[in-house]
Formats: structure tokens, sequence, C-alpha cells
């Protein structure tokens, strides 16, 4: 009888660590499934991120609050980057990237000095205060009219648009 | 001695049946015991692989918005006058847009759904992706195959480029010559025309939109400018659609006002207002920079009185608007080399 007992104890005992093997096993594949689709979230994410600033970069470029005229690409206006650096925070929210600085190329500053500052290298459009962001950028001109002798000329310098996404670790 | 036997055997014969019985409740035991862990297990995972299903496919649908969005940006770059561009989806697809004016600038939040063949058709509680910079004109609509068209919009200078997505087929029918002209320079599959002279490019069961007085039209349209300064009585005027409801348009937003349900169409175009108010407001401290530079403008009065105007201005005050931006155009033409756009 006492054996009987102890032989169905075991059973219970066997049956009991098999279940707990099962969940523990399922449990791993699970993480594993988890971690996989994590990876392939962040893959993606990264992706299309990286996308979405390169997309942005000739939209940004071409919109009425920075860009020369609706008849040129890839121009900016000086006056207007200056002033828009100014009330660059009534466009919070507005932008689909995290961070926008437009460089000057030449003549290149060895410091990297915010506008409006004396041999300043950038103006920041926006920033998101955002961490872990990667810059995609454009070169563009960038222009302004300047009235010399009577004769309005336009006077252009190289500059770089840079846009900033955030990015998943 | 055969007695004592024929008792053993009694006995004996007892206790085996007693452990058949024991063995018995054991077997049962274990099987119950197992099916139920069994059981259990196995709903577990069907859950699981449920729940994990329906991550993945809205992970699946919150990156085909993303995918809208960054598809539609090449239609706002550059100075055409009109792009033109579809999104084909494997499976049925519905993209919602909404649109609110919580934040300054207002923006359109579209969520995508895709058909399933389990359960309900379409997954709830899609998640929703912002678009801040841009203004798209439609209605809930679902297929496979999306139209998405951009017209540039103007209020004196370019504010940005309207995104329109249809599915639906429209029919034009006898639209003025420069509408018509405008329709077919956007070649745009799903809308025809159907012009006096005979040439029908409509599909049979399209929309029905009429130009005028003409009746019997799912959509009217009635141009209202009809002063001197008018370049078409079409330059701007109200659309009425299948549930009576009037929205006022000038310029490109005839076709939002056409092809877009009234609440997003209201929405896009005071945020659109306020979006011009902004870039006058750039333009009006433009002008101090470049007269530190000699090139004064007379335009900065203008240009402040425009901004306020633009402000909290909604489809209602489109006509002022029209108005004020014409004389904003000619008077920036006369600037000359320092003209400000």
């Amino acid at each position: 009888m006492v054996n009987i007992r102890k032989k169905a104890d075991m059973k219970i005992q066997q049956m009991t660590f098999m279940i707990l093997f099962v969940f523990i096993f399922f449990s791993f594949a699970g993480l594993f499934f988890v971690s996989i689709q994590q990876g392939k979230l962040n893959e993606n994410f990264n992706a299309l991120q990286r996308e979405s600033a390169i997309a942005s970069v000739e939209t940004i470029a071409n919109m009425p609050e920075l860009n020369c005229d609706s008849s040129r690409t890839l121009c900016l206006d000086e006056d207007k980057i200056v002033t828009f650096a100014t009330i660059s925070k009534s466009y919070k929210n507005f932008w689909p990237v995290a961070s926008i600085k437009v460089r000057k190329v030449f003549p290149k500053n060895v410091k990297d000095i915010k506008c409006p500052a004396v041999n300043c290298s950038y103006y920041e459009i926006y920033n998101s205060n955002q961490t872990n962001i990667i810059e995609y950028g454009t070169f563009v001109s960038i222009c302004k009219a300047v009235r010399n002798e009577g004769v309005v000329q336009e006077i252009c310098e190289l500059g770089r648009l840079d846009l900033g996404v955030k990015i998943s670790g | 001695m055969i007695r004592a036997l024929r008792l053993n055997k009694i006995k004996f014969g007892r206790t085996s049946e007693k452990v058949r019985i024991n063995k018995k409740a054991q077997y049962n035991f274990v099987l119950i015991f197992a099916s139920i862990a069994g059981a259990m297990i196995l709903l577990l995972a069907i859950y699981g692989a449920v729940k994990a299903g329906g991550t993945i496919g809205k992970q699946t649908e919150a990156e085909l918005a993303k995918s809208i969005d960054i598809i539609t940006n090449p239609l706002q770059a550059g100075f055409a006058e009109g792009a033109t561009s579809q999104i084909t989806f494997k499976k049925e697809t519905r993209i919602t847009n909404d649109c609110n004016t919580n934040s300054r600038f207002g923006e359109n939040r579209i969520s995508v759904q895709t058909k399933s063949s389990i359960g309900d058709p379409w997954s709830t509680n899609p998640l929703e992706y912002a678009l801040n910079n841009k203004y798209l004109f439609s209605e809930i609509q679902s297929g496979k195959k999306f139209y998405v068209y951009s017209k540039p919009f103007y209020t004196g200078y370019k504010v940005t480029d309207l995104l329109f997505m249809s599915t639906g087929d429209y029919c034009f029918i006898t639209p003025p010559e420069e509408i018509a002209q405008e329709i077919i320079g956007l070649n745009v599959p799903n809308i025809g025309v159907k012009s006096e002279s005979g040439n029908n490019t409509c599909a049979e069961d399209a929309k029905k939109v009429c130009f005028g007085d003409s009746s019997g039209c799912d959509i009217s349209v009635k141009g209202e400018c009809n002063e001197v300064r008018c370049k078409s009585e079409y330059d701007f005027g109200f659309v009425t659609d299948e549930s009576g409801n009037k929205k006022y348009f000038s310029g490109n937003l005839i076709l939002g006002a056409i092809l877009s349900e009234s609440d997003i169409y209201e929405c896009n175009v005071k945020r659109l207002l306020y979006r011009s108010s902004r870039i006058a407001d750039i333009l009006s401290r433009k002008t101090d920079l470049m007269a530190m530079r000699g090139c004064s403008s007379l335009l900065k009065p203008d240009l402040d009185k425009f901004a306020i105007t633009l402000q909290n201005a909604t489809s209602a005050n489109l006509e002022t608007v029209y108005y004020l931006s014409n004389d904003l155009e000619k008077k920036n033409l006369r600037e000359g080399g320092c003209k400000l756009w």
C-alpha cells in the first residue's frame, strides 16, 4: 500500500516538474520572440526615422518660412533664418524632426558657435533637446539681397542644412 | 491444507482487486491532471499568439501610417504646380484622417487599419500618427489603391502644398476650362472629366461633381468671384456636399472642399490661414533686416495687418483673404529687386 502511494506521489512530482519545465521552456521561447520583435521594431524605427529625415530635407529647405522664394529649391533666405532663429519657439511641435541647424560651410570655423554671435558658425532653427540624435544634411545656398550703389544684388554663400532625428539605441 | 490454500487465494484475490482499483484511480488522476495542465498551456499559448499577432498588426499599421508621411514628402517639395502619386496596399486598407487645432499649428492625425479575415474586419483603437506640417484633405475611405496629389496654396506668397487623398472615383461634369485643365494636368486616374464637347473620362459609379447652377449631382460647386479683379469666377466660392454642408473655398482649396469631409476641411483651412499669418509675420520682420542693407520695403504695414487678419480666420473669411492676397502680390511685384518673395 505504502509502495503504491509512493509511486503515485512520484508520478505527480514527475508531472509537476514536466509542467514546470514546459512552462519555463515556453517562457524562454516567448522572451526570445519578444527580443527578436524588439530588435526588428528598433531596426524599423531607425530605418523609418532615417527615411523621414532624408525625405524631410528638401521639404524643410523649401518651406516658405526659410526658402528664398517658391521658384527655387534648396535655397535658404538668410534674413528668414535670422528672423526664424528668434521666433523658433512658436514653431514647437511643428517639425517632423528632432533638430534643424543651418551651418555656414565657408569660411570654416574651428569652433561651433551658435548664431547670433561674432564668428558664429550655425543657426539653430529648432531643437527638441532630445538625446540620441543622428544628423542628416544637404548642401544649400544661403542668400540675401543687398543694394550696392543703387543696384540690388543677391549674395549667396554655401551652407548645409542638418536635420537630426532620434534613433533608438 | 486445501482450506488454508483457498483462504489464501481469496485473500490474495482481494488484494489484487484493491491494487487494480488504486491503479485505476492513479491513472485517472494523472490523465485529468495532465489534460488540465496541457489545456491551460495550450490556451496560454493561443492567447499569447493572438496578443503577439495583434501587437505585430498594430506595429505594421503604425509603420504604414509613418510611411504615408514619408511617401507624401516629395509631393510637397519643389516648385511644381501639382504632383500625383499612388499608394498601393497588399490588403484592403482603411485610412482615417482626423484634424484638430489644439496646438497653434494644429495637426492631421492619420491611422491605418488593415482588413482582417479573422474576427472583426477592422482592428479597434488603431494607432494614430500626427502630421504637424502637412495639410491632408480626405474622408474615411478603404481600398487597396489610394491616389495622393498635391497643389500649392497661395495667399499672395506660397504657404504650403495641399495634399489630397482619395480612393473613390469622381466625375467633374462640364467644369470651367481652367478647372478642367488643372484636373487633366494633374493626371489623377480616379478623377474623370465630362466636357461639353462630349469627351468623357468618368467611371460609371463615380461621384458626380457639378459646376454652376446644374443640379442632380452628389456635389455642387458654385463660383462667386464676379468682380473685374477676378481671374476666374471660381477663384472663390462654395461647395455643397451630399449632406448639404456648405464649404467656402479659395484657389486650390476647391479640391479640398470637394474631396474631404466638412470637419476636416474647416479644420485644415483654419490651420492653413494660421500658418499663413506666421509667414506674413516672418516676411514683415524680414523687411527690417533688408532695410538695413538699403532694401527698404513698403509692405511692412500691409503684412502686419494681414497677419492679424489671418490669425483667427476661418473659411468664411476666404473672400477677404483672396482680395488682400491679390493686393499684397501686386505690391510685392512693384518692389522690383527688393521684393520680399
